[in-house]
């Protein structure tokens, strides 16, 4: 395999497992508990600002970027310390929208956080205006002593461990009474309280474990592209992670991360092979066309998604009932 | 006599030890307006333990109002909420039903997109794997009492004739076997009071009949309930006591016999 070929592909995993990991958090806030935060994309360059800044550390004197910089911390304590700030201005954020607000009007005001937030980051010099932040150092580059490709591997297999681990964590609440209570929220707010459910806890904690993840991909994102500007997170990018949830089926993580190779990656990159018939931009500008055009029509004639919500039972089973499942269609087979 | 605790159903611990015919809900002053419209005009009402308390009255009468107001899913303007010997009037709807003041929906309150053994399941209360607590822990800290919960929860729709449906999502009942499913839900929480909201509404006579044959069952095993309903026939069959409310007020109470025989009550239903 050519080095370009290698170099092509670890790309392509590791934006697959950061699209993954976003998917899991935005699944666990709109799949799962309903919640349309229409700013995702903002808690994913929070995530993404604050690795970068802990592993850039404080801007020297005469530097050409103005930021807030701390550190520089090591791997991995970027990753780990912009999961809490994403969870911090979660639970902030969260605390103001999720409150006295219905779900609809929760979404409008999520979309003016996403603006608030790109036009902060924009005109301010706290994390590096519009020009961003570049120049991230990558995490353990210099002291593994591994070639560019090698390291690009190295990478990829690094994100697919955190990537596993967000899984894992993710499947651990939605394959657990915690996450049923959840979908109750989700389905319907005023019975969930009449049976005990403090719907305002449980959005919340879902909001926040979401924001988390989000960071973690932006840290992750960051760190190995090594740059993050105002204009790789444009509100926009929100709505290709919710088609990605909604292609994938919302509800269910298989759905989710099925979704985020679809759409973000299969999707948008396939679109690079495209002949340029025209203006090169056109296809950029039908990239967004095509977004909305996918959703709305997942939304007409397949809602549940490729890989719908499964149908559950008790959560007696270890498998969550995936086992009694095969055997007794091993038993009708027989 | 000590109220009997009946099959896998009820007896929040608040509940027990509570003596049929001891005050379990009492309102004092109950109000509640909405813009210039009274809808709820200072209600003292008292419901004791182990009976059916009805709650009937025209279009508007305030009925759904003070059925809200006793949930908590309206916040009075004055008057005060007593259960169980508590004020509860500040107390949102999910801590009241922590109680054991649980209440129906009078339209469609299901999971919809939930398997029905799922809907019940989630209405099981103090319930570990809901914790972060026992999210850390894992599955050893709640297994079993998920199995608990599943068994009750069975137990419950082989008792309603619905174990044939466990595992259909709950949003394709049919309108009857939705209303079967409010009640079968409340059970699930482990009520000390019930508080139904027209749960006859849009079922087909014969399910109604079925619905009502439950709510007898759950009176005689000991379940205190209060009805709001419109069908005066299945109020007069089902309750003990009737509440006739207009305007906002309590016009009369007393069995349906008596209340059928009051010109009070005729004219407030005539006359609206």
């Amino acid at each position: 395999m050519s080095i370009g070929v290698q170099f092509y592909l670890t790309t392509i995993l590791v934006y697959i497992g950061v699209d993954i990991i976003a998917c899991l958090g935005l699944n666990l806030q709109f799949g799962v508990a309903g919640i349309i935060n229409f700013a995702f994309i903002a808690f994913q360059a929070i995530g993404a600002y604050a690795a970068a800044a802990l592993a850039l550390g404080p801007p020297f004197p005469g530097d050409f970027q103005h930021y807030v910089g701390f550190g520089p911390l090591p791997f991995p304590l970027p990753i780990l310390v912009a999961g809490v700030a994403g969870g911090v201005a979660s639970l902030v954020v969260g605390v103001v929208c999720l409150r006295r607000l219905r779900s609809d009007y929760q979404a409008m005001v999520f979309l003016v956080v996403s603006l608030i937030a790109t036009t902060v980051a924009t005109n301010t010099s706290l994390v590096g205006g519009a020009a961003g932040l570049s120049t991230v150092p990558k995490p353990l580059y210099s002291g593994l002593g591994l070639t560019l490709v090698g390291y690009q591997w190295f990478f990829a297999a690094l994100t697919g461990a955190f990537t596993l681990c967000v899984w894992l964590a993710v499947r651990r609440i939605t394959n657990s009474p915690l996450g049923r209570a959840l979908r109750a929220v989700r389905d319907n707010e005023d019975t969930a309280q009449a049976v005990g459910k403090n719907v305002q806890a449980m959005r919340l904690s879902a909001f926040v474990i979401g924001g988390v993840i989000a960071a973690i991909s932006g840290a992750i994102l960051v760190l190995f592209i090594s740059a993050w500007a105002p204009s790789g997170w444009l509100y926009p990018e929100t709505f290709v992670y919710f088609t990605a949830v909604i292609v994938g089926g919302s509800g269910n993580n298989l759905g989710a991360a099925a979704g985020a190779m679809l759409v973000p990656v299969l999707f948008l990159e396939g679109a690079r092979f495209l002949p340029t018939l025209v203006n090169p931009t056109f296809i950029d500008g039908m990239q967004w066309v095509a977004i909305g055009a996918l959703s709305l029509a997942f939304l007409w004639f397949r809602p549940a998604g490729i890989f719908p919500e499964r149908a559950r039972g008790p959560l007696t089973d270890k498998h969550g009932g995936q086992i009694e499942r095969v055997r007794a269609m091993l038993v009708k087979a027989r | 006599m000590a109220t009997p605790r009946h099959a896998g159903t009820t007896g929040g611990d608040a509940a027990a030890g509570l003596s049929q015919g001891s005050t379990i809900l009492a309102t004092d002053g109950l109000a509640k307006r909405f813009g210039g419209q009274t809808a709820v005009d200072h209600v003292n009402l008292e419901v004791t333990a182990g009976g059916i308390t009805g709650v009937i009255g025209p279009n508007g009468a305030g009925k759904s109002t003070l059925l809200g107001l006793v949930a908590g899913a309206l916040r009075p303007d004055s008057g005060t909420v007593r259960f169980l010997g508590d004020d509860v009037t500040r107390l949102p709807t999910y801590r009241r039903s922590r109680l054991g003041l649980v209440r129906t929906f009078q339209t469609s309150g299901e999971f919809a997109r939930m398997t029905v053994i799922e809907n019940l399941l989630v209405a099981s209360p103090r319930q570990v794997g809901e914790t972060w607590q026992g999210y850390l822990l894992g599955r050893r800290a709640w297994r079993r009492q998920e199995a608990e919960a599943a068994e009750r929860a069975r137990t419950i729709l082989r008792r309603f004739s619905m174990a044939d449906k466990e595992k259909e999502l709950a949003g394709g009942l049919s309108g009857g076997q939705k209303r079967l499913l409010e009640v079968m839900r409340a059970l699930m929480t482990e009520p000390a009071m019930l508080l139904l909201d027209e749960p006859m509404a849009g079922v087909n006579p014969s399910l109604a009949r079925t619905v009502e044959d439950h709510l007898l069952e759950l009176r005689d095993e000991g379940l205190t309930m209060m009805l709001v309903e419109h069908e005066l026939g299945a109020v007069g069959r089902l309750c003990d006591r009737v509440l006739v409310m207009a305007r906002g007020r309590v016009l009369a109470e007393g069995t349906m016999d008596q209340l059928q025989a009051s010109h009070e009550v005729i004219d407030a239903y005539l006359v609206g």
